[in-house]
């Protein structure tokens, strides 16, 4: 697509407290987020966190409650969709029925006015771009293409007027998981060449982690965490991100000094120097299932025994039951080393440099 | 001969039985319209054209139906807008009211023939509007109006919500994705509707006898008045030229339901 749509490069987004209420429902809670121009940025949460209500309002299909947008240097709180410019890709792909893949994407360069020539070339070129040949799909109704396909022609409709943001609400919600992989792919090479600002709804941690520059741990209208996806996955700053990004083992500890935190079985770790510690919480140490090792029983730091175990293919999980807890472990099995079910091992993890987050206060 | 066998023949016959007692009348109605005869009687002398001739040419025949063609395209017309937007409103937005809007597009389905009749008499005897087309042609709209919002709003339940976003997002301003978007998505259920609304007031007899006053009546209540005078097998011939007209309606129904559901399938994986 680059012929054509080369000239995009992408806005400035910014919400600042935007906040969205139906009746007493908060749906999206005093939420700000600066999005770099160029930026991929993924909104993640759980069902009902307030995602695609965020995603409305940035397009301008919900009024904001309170706060303010800027697209650019605009400020387009109270400006209608259609004047925002800016494209959108929705999960349902709402390609317009009745009309051909040639007339739904030519549509939005029509508004334009267009000269024929000029849509006509343009529309050509951009679906050859994502391998929709024109003279085998150019006719074709929406309902005679397979989902992969009709995302295409969903993501070219809403790219070919060079918007300066693109959002997204789980665009690939529909597709079974290869298709998935390669139009991630496709799209991670777009956003490269483009340059453009992307938001991407999605409640996929894979996917916000593998896509995104940045993401935005979204739960209950509030945004907990925006990070890039590594700091997302090793450093998160609490126990909610912790737990929704991956699989998370947290030990509850007690901080014996500035810096040393005591396990249940009496072992110290040390936290990371860059974490701040309030020494009025109580705090839960972050292990990784990969992060813990399974060793000999000479080398180990803790002992315990096999509950269950899970062939992954490549690797193996295993809850183990130790002191410290129930523990999940990701192994690599070889042929020298098989698990079983009551199978006492040994494992060790780092206790330099561990990640704390806060124990969150529970109601009851 | 098996059991099974027995059985089948025995559910065709009943098939046949049912059919026969559904489409028996239209049947005798048709065999009717040949007639011979002078007056209505049964069974009927056979072959002849000469009723259709009469309701051709007749003059009084050609009033009838001339004020139903124009009562009817009124009330189509009318009862399509209406139908449509109240089926829209309740379908694609969050205003307030919206129960009470489908209350009152539903509500002529259920209140009895009669009661509308009378009720639009004492407003119209008012407004001095009996005999006025206008004024029959609103009453037919009301009476259209349940069809049209019913037929539009399952269609509109059945296709995607975002297209009419979509087309906001590209750019499109309000009435621009009404007109590109939202009207011609929806065609064929809008024009199943109107067909709805047209054959009602094509059809109607209990409001129109009580608003029709001195003037010349619509096609069915010429035919259910010449009833009551002198039994003609030109009634006959009448209601075989309607019959046809709905049957041929209702092919065209047929096909646009086809079609419609054919577009739902651009949602739905
Ligand atoms: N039109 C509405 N009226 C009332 N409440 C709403 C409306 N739309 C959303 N909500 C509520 O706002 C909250 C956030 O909804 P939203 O659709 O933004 O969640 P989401 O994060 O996109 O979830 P999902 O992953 O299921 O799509 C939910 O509690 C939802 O019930
Ligand atoms: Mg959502």
């Amino acid at each position: 697509m680059s012929a054509h749509l080369g000239s995009i490069t992408g806005s400035r987004v910014q919400m600042r407290n935007l906040t969205k209420e139906y009746g007493i429902v908060r749906a999206v809670d005093n939420v700000s987020l600066d999005i770099e121009p160029g930026e991929f940025i993924s909104l993640l949460g759980p069902s009902g966190s307030g995602k695609t209500t965020a995603l409305m309002m940035l397009a301008g299909f919900e009024r904001t409650t309170s706060g303010t947008i800027h697209i650019g240097e605009q400020d387009v709180t109270l400006v209608p969709p259609f004047a925002r410019g800016i494209g959108m890709v929705f999960q349902s792909y709402a390609l317009f029925p009745h009309m051909s893949v040639y007339d739904n994407i030519s549509y939005p360069l029509k508004l334009r006015r267009m000269s024929k020539l000029e849509i006509d070339e343009r529309v050509r070129r951009a679906m050859d771009m994502v391998k929709l040949p024109p003279d085998k799909f150019a006719n074709r109704l929406p309902q005679q293409l397979s989902g992969g396909q009709r995302q295409r022609v969903a993501l070219v409709r809403a790219l070919i007027y060079e918007p300066h943001v693109l959002l997204m609400d789980e665009p690939m919600g529909a597709l079974d998981k290869n298709l998935r992989e390669e139009l991630k792919l496709e799209l991670l090479s777009l956003q490269e060449r483009l340059r453009l600002t992307i938001v991407y709804v999605t409640h996929d941690q894979g996917e916000a982690l593998m896509l995104s520059n940045r993401a935005a741990v979204m739960r209950d209208g509030r945004i907990e965490q925006v990070a890039n996806p590594e700091a997302l996955y090793r450093r998160p700053q609490t126990e909610f991100v912790a737990n929704f990004l991956g699989e998370a083992n947290l030990v509850p500890v007690e901080q014996s000094s500035e810096r040393e935190f005591t396990l249940p079985d009496g072992q110290v770790v040390r936290s990371s120097p860059d974490i701040s510690v309030d020494p009025s919480q109580s705090y839960l140490l972050l292990l990784r299932p990969e992060e813990i090792e399974v060793c000999a029983e000479a080398e180990a730091m803790l002992r315990g025994r096999i509950q269950s175990t899970v062939y992954l293919g490549s690797s193996i999980r295993i809850d183990v039951d130790t002191p410290i807890g129930v523990l999940t472990v990701v192994a690599k099995p070889n042929q020298s080393r098989r698990f079983e079910r009551n199978q006492i091992v040994g494992l060790r993890f780092a206790t330099g440099d561990a990640v704390l987050v806060p124990k969150e206060a529970r109601a009851g | 001969m098996g059991e099974t066998a027995n059985i089948r023949r025995i559910r065709y016959l009943l098939i046949a039985l049912v059919a026969l007692y559904l489409i028996g009348p239209t049947l005798v109605v048709i065999w009717l319209s040949f007639s011979t005869d002078e007056v209505l009687r049964f069974p009927p002398h056979l072959f002849s054209w000469r009723w259709y001739e009469v309701f051709l040419f007749d003059e009084r025949w050609n009033e009838a139906v001339r004020r139903s063609l124009l009562v009817g395209s009124l009330a189509t017309f009318l009862a399509t807008i209406i139908g449509s937007v109240a089926a829209f409103g309740t379908a694609r937005t969050r205003l307030p009211g919206k129960q009470i809007v489908e209350i009152f597009a539903i509500a002529p389905l259920v209140v009895p023939p009669i009661i509308l009749a009378t009720g639009g008499y004492s407003l119209f005897a008012k407004l001095d509007m009996i005999g006025s087309n206008i004024g029959l042609a609103i009453m037919h709209t009301v009476l259209g109006v349940p069809y049209v919002y019913l037929i539009v709003s399952s269609a509109l339940a059945r296709t995607d919500p975002s297209i009419e976003l979509a087309a906001l997002s590209l750019g499109a301003n309000r009435w621009r994705t009404i007109r590109d978007v939202s009207i011609p998505a929806n065609l064929p259920a809008i024009i199943t509707g109107a067909l709805f609304a047209f054959l009602i007031s094509f059809d109607e007899v209990v409001v129109t006898v009580f608003l029709s006053g001195s003037l010349a009546p619509t096609l069915p209540v010429r035919v259910f008045s010449s009833l009551s005078l002198a039994v003609s097998p030109v009634v006959a011939a009448v209601s075989t030229v309607q019959i046809i007209i709905a049957i041929v309606l209702m092919c065209l129904v047929g096909f646009l339901q086809r079609w419609q559901r054919r577009w739902a399938e651009a949602v739905a994986h």
